[in-house]
């Protein structure tokens, strides 16, 4: 794979972003550091409360500011330092350049608008088009997500539309101005599988159609073999490994990984062979007060006098990085 | 397991009313389960799975009449539960439980994991004070928790920690049958395997039967040893989790297992991408009520009900497709 730096979209460089809490400081993103490439597909994979969502909220900026802050790092989309432009830049920069498609599509339109309005409302904002003209693309967006009778659809408030509809609409809204990234928040969790299939089946045509780049955010690893190029995994507020995706799911390195993926159960797995599954011990802690050393360390196998230390980034093996001692 | 039958479900239906208008008058009903039988073996584990919509959980509440089923009968052990007096629903309650999916709202915060692992025992009148605390403090480390946990509070527990509270509850008054609402599908990755394990020691150790109502499928192949597949109020396929994973008939069934991604990069499917969404449970489609979305609808799909019926031992499908004869009749 060509690894020129001038192929990377967005490269994000020791990324910190912490909440303050009444508890104590929640380091929720630290020290994350990835790139995306031209038309690749990256994704970001963790059980909750590792940071994947902020990680994705700290790049378009809509971290809430109290509690939340980004304390470090840096952010950019081609030569344009994101975490250096005044707001009123920011906002050109959503939407147009980066656009995000949300988990909850029920919760991510607005319902006092009409669905046509909303895809509008950012064509109008980014393109200068005309009134007519953007309702005219919004129109042909919604075709192309295929929702049927767009005409009539564009007139349609959110609730009247059913789940996989919205999500649908979300994703017209966030390609209608041709973004150079997108980024999906688990976009189809909160969808039924074959809907799941049907959205996801979507975003790579369109994906293909116009060479976005893709941020894939999802707890589903399922999902990920089967969309992302490369992956990176988080695990409390760190990325513990990061791997092109062949190489994670042949021979994941990191204990969390390894447990992660012997954890699920195999659907091609007979019921009368199947055992009992995989356990990873205990529960993820709590991001305050973290002990210093090896976050996984409490709920690992192989832990040893060292994982008192926290383990660097440490590329194992070509484009396959690890975080754990066990690699030198 | 053994081929004695625990539970036999026949013909339910659960429809609830619409009502609007000042004389709140009926304008419709909502189809939520519309003519569903099946049985259940004793020690078996029956897994229930269908989209969000299709009916699967009010399936489960009728059986334990938390919603009051409008038609169709349930045996337990040889008896009718539908014409049970209070009495007899509050015996039978005591051999039927339920887990419920979301852990952080099916626990009182308010009481102590104590207090809410004895409430059934309390409502059953079973032992002493003392002998409940004990029978709690057995319960909690069955589950995989510590008996010091006992006067704790649910806020101070993680949700598969929630979970096995739950359990724990169900188990409390030694039911027979126990069904999981989505039990597992609140839990993070690592979690979720835990409870997964809780269910089937629990399983061997106490004998329990299983209810298992989950849209996940990899995780029903695991666990069940029989799948029934759902779909807008019906039941469309059932057959022994190998036999349907293997050889699906029902095309929803073959396009439900084509969605489902798999953790296997070098896995190249073909997938079956079902047009539209589900149909609204108000005005369900006549007849099959899947052929709105079928790939393999023809003539018969729209002008007669599929019967369900035994097309392999223990393989059961509501389906025209199997018997389709060349010339397309």
């Amino acid at each position: 794979m060509d690894r020129l730096p001038s192929n990377s979209l967005l490269s994000v460089n020791g990324l910190k972003t912490y909440f303050f809490t009444s508890e104590g400081v929640a380091k929720a993103v630290d020290d994350v550091s990835f790139v995306l490439e031209k038309g690749e597909t990256l994704g970001l994979v963790g059980e909750s409360g590792c940071g994947k969502s902020v990680t994705a909220l700290s790049v378009m900026r809509l971290v809430d500011d109290p509690p939340g802050k980004i304390m470090g790092g840096e952010i950019f989309l081609g030569k344009t330092s994101l975490l250096d432009l005044p707001r009123p830049e920011m906002r050109k920069i959503r939407g147009r350049d980066i656009s995000m498609i949300f988990q909850e599509p029920m919760t991510s339109l607005n319902p006092v608008f009409t669905v046509g309005y909303q895809i509008r409302e950012a064509i109008r904002y980014h393109q200068n088009a005309g009134k007519t003209e953007a309702w005219e693309r919004s129109v042909e967006m919604l075709r192309l997500v295929g929702i049927s009778s767009p005409e009539q659809r564009a007139f349609d408030y959110p609730h009247h539309l059913s789940g996989g509809m919205r999500q649908r609409g979300m994703i017209a809204m966030a390609l209608s101005c041709n973004p150079k990234v997108l980024i999906a928040d688990e976009p189809t969790t909160a969808l039924d599988v074959t809907i799941q299939a049907q959205i996801m089946d979507l975003m790579s045509r369109l994906r293909e159609k116009f060479g976005t780049a893709m941020l894939l955010i999802s707890h589903d690893l399922g999902l990920i073999a089967e969309i992302a190029q490369r992956v990176v995994v988080m695990y409390l507020g760190k990325i513990v490994e990061s791997a092109k995706t062949c190489d994670l799911f042949d021979e994941p390195l990191h204990p969390y990984t390894q447990g992660l993926i012997k954890s699920i159960p195999k659907l091609h797995q007979k019921h009368s062979d199947a055992g009992m599954l995989w356990e990873i011990p205990g529960s993820v802690p709590s991001l305050i007060n973290l002990d210093p050393g090896c976050l996984f360390a409490g709920r690992c196998d192989h832990r040893t006098a060292r994982c008192r230390d926290m383990p660097p980034l440490k590329e194992i093996k070509p484009g396959h990085k690890v975080r754990c001692w066990l690699y030198g | 397991m053994t081929n004695e039958t625990l539970l036999e479900v026949i013909g339910l239906k659960v429809h609830f009313p619409i009502r609007k208008g000042l004389f709140s008058k009926t304008v419709g009903h909502v189809y939520a389960v519309d003519g569903v039988s099946f049985h259940l073996r004793r020690g078996e584990t029956m897994g229930l799975v269908g989209e969000s919509g299709c009916g699967k959980t009010t399936v489960g509440r009728g059986i334990l009449r938390l919603v009051e089923p409008t038609a169709g009968s349930i045996f337990f052990e040889g008896r009718n539960v539908l014409s049970l007096s209070q009495a007899g629903m509050k015996s039978f309650r005591c051999n039927a439980q339920i887990v419920f999916q979301d852990p952080y709202a099916s626990l009182n915060p308010r009481m102590k994991i104590g207090q809410i692992i004895s409430a059934p025992l309390h409502i059953h009148g079973i032992g002493t004070r003392m002998e409940r605390r004990d029978r709690v403090k057995f319960l909690l480390e069955k589950v995989g928790l510590r008996a010091e946990h006992v006067d704790r509070y649910p806020h101070e527990f993680s949700g598969g920690q929630r979970q096995r509270i739950g359990v724990a509850r169900a188990l409390a008054i030694q039911p027979q049958l126990i069904i999981g609402d989505e039990p597992f599908s609140a839990l993070d990755v690592s979690v979720q395997a835990q409870v997964i394990n809780l269910f089937k020691n629990l399983q061997n150790e106490f004998q329990l039967s299983y209810v298992i109502i989950a849209h996940n499928l990899s995780v029903v192949r695991h666990i069940s040893d029989r799948i029934a597949v759902m779909y807008l109020g019906k039941i469309v396929e059932i057959a022994s989790s190998d036999e349907l994973l293997e050889h699906p008939l029902h095309p929803y069934t073959v396009a439900l297992l084509s969605s489902i991604p798999i953790p296997n990069p070098h896995l190249k499917r073909k997938r079956i991408i079902l047009e539209g969404d589900v149909p609204s449970a108000i005005t369900p489609p006549d007849h099959c009520k899947f052929h709105t979305r079928c790939p393999q609808r023809f003539g018969p799909c729209n002008q007669m009900d599929p019967e369900f019926r035994e097309v392999a031992p223990d393989h059961w499908v509501a389906c025209h497709l199997p018997f389709k004869k060349d010339d397309g009749s």
